[in-house]
């Protein structure tokens, strides 16, 4: 994003009282989706809050939940278009859909001290498995639609996701099992599918 | 996306994308040390803020309006103050020089004249004392 010339010299001091507020956690999402690369983080952190001040006659008369998640999402998509860059070729690939920025109500609550250990698994865990992981269950992608724009196969892609989900399991050792929740565009929740 | 808590294989758990939701909230472990102000700073260098622009700005865009009608009334109160300071010193310094000038004219009634000129110098300063003070008032 090129520095927004022009911009009323109020639009700019409103845009960065609202980088003062959620610079913080924005980076620390920031932080995740780089895997922990500080500078990259920051980068990303910047170009959102630039972003911002590009679009702050939309964005600037939104509630700050809504900009947080705007910000959130744009990060995104400049991450998954740097992991794009990282490859050869290119494949189709998807819309980023809206993402929560709160967890939902029905969502299962882990303790704090289950959740870091998932936040230290997830951190550790290698580069492409991170990333599949990442768009598997922040984005919500299908099977189809991460092997596709990954350029890998199905099969290959199931296995990378089966032991992300084992390794967390091994290591966090929560009370219930945490699971792939995320379905694709031919699976149905089994126990919809009996009830039906 | 449905919330639910099975997989495709019919298990139940935890749905890892909840997970993801609330790892968003918890304050990152290498952020640690991560200083905001200094994210500004470069985004405003970026954005080719002014440091005066940027401190004016900013204070009015965090508390406005409130915050910058009080400075006004600030620099409002400031302003008047002065003006009738500075009258109150030229009606004093003015009235004695009258003083000083009949008192130079008259040799012989120098004494009452002198103390008819304090008289009335101290009925005047009086008067620019209540004038500032009324001034005062109204500008807060």
């Amino acid at each position: 994003v090129s520095p927004p010339d022009g911009h009323p010299a109020r639009d700019r001091a409103e845009a960065a009282a609202l980088a003062l507020e959620l610079s913080s956690n924005l980076f620390g999402r920031a932080l995740r989706l780089t895997g922990g690369d500080w500078s990259e983080a920051e980068d990303l952190n910047q170009e959102a809050f630039t972003a911002a001040l590009a679009a702050w006659d939309t964005v600037g008369g939104w509630p700050r939940d809504k900009q947080l998640a705007w910000l959130t999402r744009v990060m995104m998509n400049k991450k998954i278009d740097a992991w794009r860059s990282e490859r050869r070729g290119s494949y189709p690939v998807a819309e980023v859909p809206d993402i929560r920025t709160a967890p939902s109500p029905e969502s299962v609550v882990l303790n704090q001290h289950a959740l870091g250990r998932c936040d230290a698994v997830i951190s550790a865990i290698s580069h492409e498995r991170r990333k599949v992981a990442f768009l598997r269950w922040y984005c919500g992608w299908t099977t189809r639609e991460i092997a596709e724009w990954n350029g890998i196969a199905t099969a290959t892609l199931r296995g990378h996701l089966m032991r992300a989900v084992r390794q967390l399991n091994e290591q966090v050792r929560p009370e219930v099992p945490l699971i792939d929740d995320v379905l694709d565009d031919d699976e149905e929740i089994p126990g919809e599918q009996e009830e039906a | 996306m449905t919330e639910q808590n099975h997989d495709r294989d019919g298990r139940q758990g935890i749905p890892l994308s909840a997970i993801y939701r609330q790892l968003d909230d918890q304050p990152a472990a290498e952020a640690a040390g991560y200083d905001p102000a200094a994210a500004v700073a470069r985004l405003m260098t970026r954005w080719d803020m002014q440091p005066g622009e940027t401190a004016s700005s900013l204070a009015h865009s965090i508390a406005a309006p409130e915050l910058a009608v009080r400075h006004e009334l600030i620099l409002q109160l400031s302003r008047r103050r002065f003006a009738s300071t500075v009258s109150a010193y030229a009606a004093i310094l003015a009235i004695s020089s009258i003083a000083a000038a009949v008192a130079e004219l008259i040799p012989t009634r120098l004494p009452a004249l002198a103390l008819a000129g304090l008289a009335v110098t101290a009925v005047l300063v009086a008067y620019a004392v209540v004038l500032i003070h009324r001034g005062t008032m109204r500008a807060a």
